[in-house]
């Protein structure tokens, strides 16, 4: 299935071994952004050590800038700049060339294999091929959602309580569960939906003044409700449908807690941070988006939670960081293969290229699904399935002719 | 590639290309009547002064009525 | 009723209203147009601000109540269309403006010398065409108040990847350049006629040639042919079939949106529409001011052509698209076109545009059909069913999503949306009402002719 030249995608197996599993390695370490001719040099160089072509000394002035530049510090023992702390370390005994041989050779082999660590694990535990990411920012640390489909019951709790806690109107479904019936699956099925934060998000390219960017920090896609001008082009560009406009003065207060989030538009020189006002609902005539409660991100005690995730009696939500392989979302898929041998998991609408972050365990919908009442109806929680209630002035009586359907 | 960037090459690269060719022609073509091509260079200076300043007093009348 | 003594080919039978007496040049036509105060006048110039006042209280009313005065909603699980008529008419209008270019460019580098009469009331339009798009978007934006401060805070880097910021600079240089065009050229004209032009409005027209000498046409000449030349490759080729259906063709989020053929189709519209609406307003000069020697029937005959390749060109895209989205195309491209073609807006747009294009190729082959009214009620076809077809392609874009769980959604403009496109409709009847009488609009250069 990959090309077999194209080593970045391939995970190493016990079958490979000598030039073959280094050429890959390489390849592998440079995609990542390493050096590996460094670790090659250096293992190479400690063999002359041993065999005393080389001294220690050299050996170590040698590598000491490849060390900085690579790492930030060059924290080999032995190295002159640490003596101190490797003489505490090591009790102050002379460090003998075969150790020195394994700790250059281990530093070597520990740098080659530790990227390919999270890739291996995410790999093996979600069941799903790593991809070569095509997202314009490399967030080390992002946010997303496991959404496990097959405990979900369509009770719309998550609904409701995003509703209050954000102070939304009854029609702005900041998660939206959608119910329905599909020749691929039995009975009524349930698919909550949220803005996927992607990693490569239209609605932040096509944003005229900037106010949707995707924080660095977390990699949560937000709206700068100070900025923002109405244009609605992000509802436009995003294929999810997740976006609701704030149509008209909202009908109560509100009292949600601003958080004062700073703001890095990705790709830009850092020193453009600002604060700005990204929680709870929008204003009039501005955009609005479930934001993945950032309200709760920066702060040490709720960090990591959604509200919607909290409340869903069913264990449905998972919210972490999906780079960091010990994660809630990652060990929930790892747990969940564990326990039933096998799953099956989906990203929505990756053909359009936005590199969501929300996995779904389950099936996905078909193109025949078809939407229908589930068994707690929006209007039973106080909530509207749709806009046609809202109060818009009559249609005028041509509009019928030019549309379809009469 | 860079895809969001596309925009710098296609406005500053493409789109842009008829501008310069109408700059370059008025100070360089013959008649060469300097007084001319920079009185043309006003003109498209001040509309979009023009424009703009009226986008911006749009958006003043706006806030003040309406917010 | 005569002119230089002898009758005019195409008069009407009986004498025409108001009063006539011959004169020796079709300037001095111009002119008494120019000075001329009539009833009529005020009464179309009263009626226009009416209007003008009932478009500016329908976007205060918007403003005060928010956007769901509007019939525009979420779409998706909303069900609604997120653009509607405003937009429409927005793209409606830019392709009109292209009528500006289009007639000049033809006239200048072309060398279409039956169309020179109406070069300037086309730029004339080009101009108020581009403002009257614009009032289109701002009229869509939610917060108008910000729309100037966030937009110049992020320009250098926004223009880098928001096709909207793309939209705004190539419409702000193609209504800088056009407007440079006719500035450069009414240097001249204003010049030649400044003895005979009435006094009261003398301080402007001072300022329009100012720092004029004679010899300065030769160079003014060479930079106008220049911009004309930069225009004609920057307007329809990166305005209206660039930057303007990129905001829709580089999005993969709607079928009916995404794709290369919505930039020749947005051109073929507003090529036809561009001449449409000047072929319209050169028919009500013509008629109002009896200017049948300054628009005699060859300026008709050939824009009647025009608007007749353009039309066929219309037509041969929209068979493209149709073919396209209906024999195996995915999903969600045959939902959307099959929802168009279920459509009665779309067939009546399109048979609007087949109509005047079987009329104009006929009255082309046998020109003893050939009527001026005629080919004006074609144009005014044409402009119809092109701003008809443009809000349906918007709005069916949007019920019809990619995402095939959700539902089909609906749109119906308010009355809100209609007062902006009637309105605007009337900032442009009331502008060429007030500028006949202020500035030449036609080329005294052409009017000086033969």
């Amino acid at each position: 299935m990959t090309d077999s030249k194209d080593h970045t995608t391939q995970p190493s197996t016990p079958d490979m071994f000598g030039r073959q599993w280094e050429e890959m390695s390489k390849e592998q370490l440079r995609a990542a952004g390493h050096d590996p001719d460094l670790g090659v040099e250096v293992a190479r160089d400690a063999l002359r050590v041993v065999g005393g072509q080389l001294s220690e000394a050299q050996f170590l002035e040698k590598y000491h800038e490849g060390y900085r530049q690579e790492f930030g510090v060059d924290g080999r023992p032995g190295n002159p700049a640490r003596a101190e702390e490797a003489r505490e370390a090591f009790g102050n005994k002379r460090i003998s060339r075969r150790t020195m041989l394994k700790l250059a050779g281990a530093g070597a082999a520990g740098f080659i294999l530790l990227p390919l660590l999270p890739r291996q694990l995410q790999a093996v535990g979600a069941g799903e091929a790593v991809k070569e990411t095509t997202e314009t920012n490399w967030s080390l640390f992002q946010y997303g959602l496991v959404i496990d489909l097959e405990r979900c019951i369509g009770c719309l709790d998550c609904a409701v309580a995003c509703y209050a806690h954000n102070e939304l109107m009854p029609w702005q479904h900041w998660i939206y569960v959608a119910s329905y019936v599909d020749g691929n699956q039995n009975g009524t099925n349930f698919l909550p939906i949220t803005c996927q934060h992607c990693s490569n998000p239209p609605c932040v390219k096509v944003c005229p003044v900037e106010a949707r960017f995707k924080r660095k920090e977390d990699g949560l896609v937000l709206i700068d409700y100070d900025t923002c001008i109405g244009c609605k082009y992000c509802q436009v560009a995003c294929p999810y449908g997740i976006n609701y406009f704030q149509w008209r003065d909202p009908d109560r207060e509100a009292h949600v807690e601003k958080y004062w989030g700073t703001r890095n538009v990705s790709g830009l020189p850092p020193g453009n941070e600002r604060k700005v006002n990204v929680t709870g609902r929008p204003p009039r005539s501005v955009m609005g988006k479930c934001t993945w409660c950032p309200e709760r991100q920066g702060r040490e005690d709720k960090k990591g939670n959604l509200t919607c995730e909290l409340v869903c009696r069913s264990r449905v939500l998972h919210f972490g960081n999906l780079n960091d392989p010990e994660s809630k979302p990652n060990r929930y898929l790892r747990e969940k293969q564990r326990d039933k041998g096998y799953i099956s998991t989906f990203r929505l609408l990756e053909q359009m290229g936005t590199g969501p972050n929300v996995i779904y365990i389950g099936q996905q919908p078909s193109a025949k699904a078809k939407l229908v009442a589930g068994p707690v109806a929006y209007k039973d929680v106080g909530l509207m399935d749709s806009e046609a209630a809202l109060e818009h002035p009559k249609p005028l009586w041509f509009s019928n002719v030019l549309r379809g359907g009469w | 590639m860079y895809v969001p960037y596309v925009g710098t090459w296609l406005i500053f690269g493409i789109v842009l290309l008829p501008v310069y060719m109408v700059l370059l022609a008025w100070f360089l073509g013959k008649p060469r009547k300097l007084r001319l091509s920079f009185l043309g260079v006003g003109y498209v200076i001040g509309l979009i002064t023009l424009l703009w300043g009226g986008l911006a007093l749009m958006s003043l009348i706006a806030r003040v009525l309406f917010i | 009723m005569y002119t230089r003594g002898r009758p005019t080919q195409g008069w009407p039978a009986k004498s025409p209203r108001g009063y006539r007496t011959s004169f020796q040049t079709k300037t001095e036509d111009l002119l008494r147009v120019m000075t001329k105060r009539s009833g009529r006048l005020y009464l179309l110039l009263g009626f226009s601000v009416a209007v003008l006042v009932w478009f500016l209280y329908a976007w205060s009313f918007k403003l005060t109540h928010g956007e769901i005065v509007l019939g525009l909603g979420d779409w998706g699980p909303g069900g609604g269309a997120t653009w509607g008529l405003y937009i429409g008419m927005f793209i409606w209008w830019v392709g009109i403006a292209h009528g500006g270019i289009l007639v000049s460019a033809a006239v200048r580098l072309f060398k279409v010398r039956s169309l020179a009469p109406v070069a300037r009331i086309a730029e004339l339009m080009a101009l108020i065409g581009l403002v009257c798009a614009v009032s289109g978007i701002l009229m869509q934006l939610g917060r108008l108040d910000r729309v100037f401060t966030s937009i110049t805070a992020v320009l250098p880097r926004a223009i880098q990847h928001s096709p909207l910021v793309w939209d705004v600079t190539v419409i702000t240089l193609y209504f800088v350049l056009t407007g440079t065009y006719l500035l450069l050229t009414l240097r001249h004209d204003i010049y030649v006629l400044r003895q005979r032009l009435p006094p009261l409005l003398s301080p402007l027209y001072r300022l329009l040639y100012f720092g004029y000498h004679p010899e300065e046409d030769e160079k003014v000449e060479r930079m106008v042919w220049w911009l004309a030349l930069g225009l004609i490759i920057l307007a329809p080729l990166l305005l209206h079939g660039g930057v303007i259906p990129w905001l829709f063709a580089l999005l993969p989020s709607m079928p009916g949106f995404y794709g290369a053929a919505t930039g020749p189709v947005f051109l073929s519209l507003a090529i036809v529409s561009a001449f449409g609406v000047v072929t319209v307003v050169t028919f009500v000069f013509r008629r109002v001011h009896h200017w049948q020697d300054i628009f005699p029937n060859h300026v008709f005959a050939t824009l009647g052509k025009a608007m007749m390749f353009a039309a066929l060109a219309v037509l041969w895209l929209q068979l493209q698209l149709n073919v396209t989205g209906l024999y195996a195309a995915p999903i969600g491209v045959a939902r959307v076109t099959s929802a168009k073609l279920d459509s009665p807006g779309y067939w009546m747009a399109i048979g609007l545009i087949a109509v005047s294009f079987l009329y104009l190729a006929v009255q082309s082959w046998m020109p003893r059909l050939f009527s001026v009214g005629r080919t004006a009620v074609a144009g005014l076809f044409v402009v119809l069913a092109v701003l008809v077809e443009k809000t349906l392609f918007i709005s069916e874009g949007f019920t019809h999503p990619g995402f095939q769980l959700y539902e089909t959604g609906s749109y119906s403009p308010t009355w809100v949306e209609v007062s902006g496109v009637v309105g605007t409709i009337f900032i442009v009847i009331l502008y060429f009402t007030v500028l006949t009488k202020v500035i030449p609009v036609v080329e005294v250069k052409v009017l000086e002719e033969k």
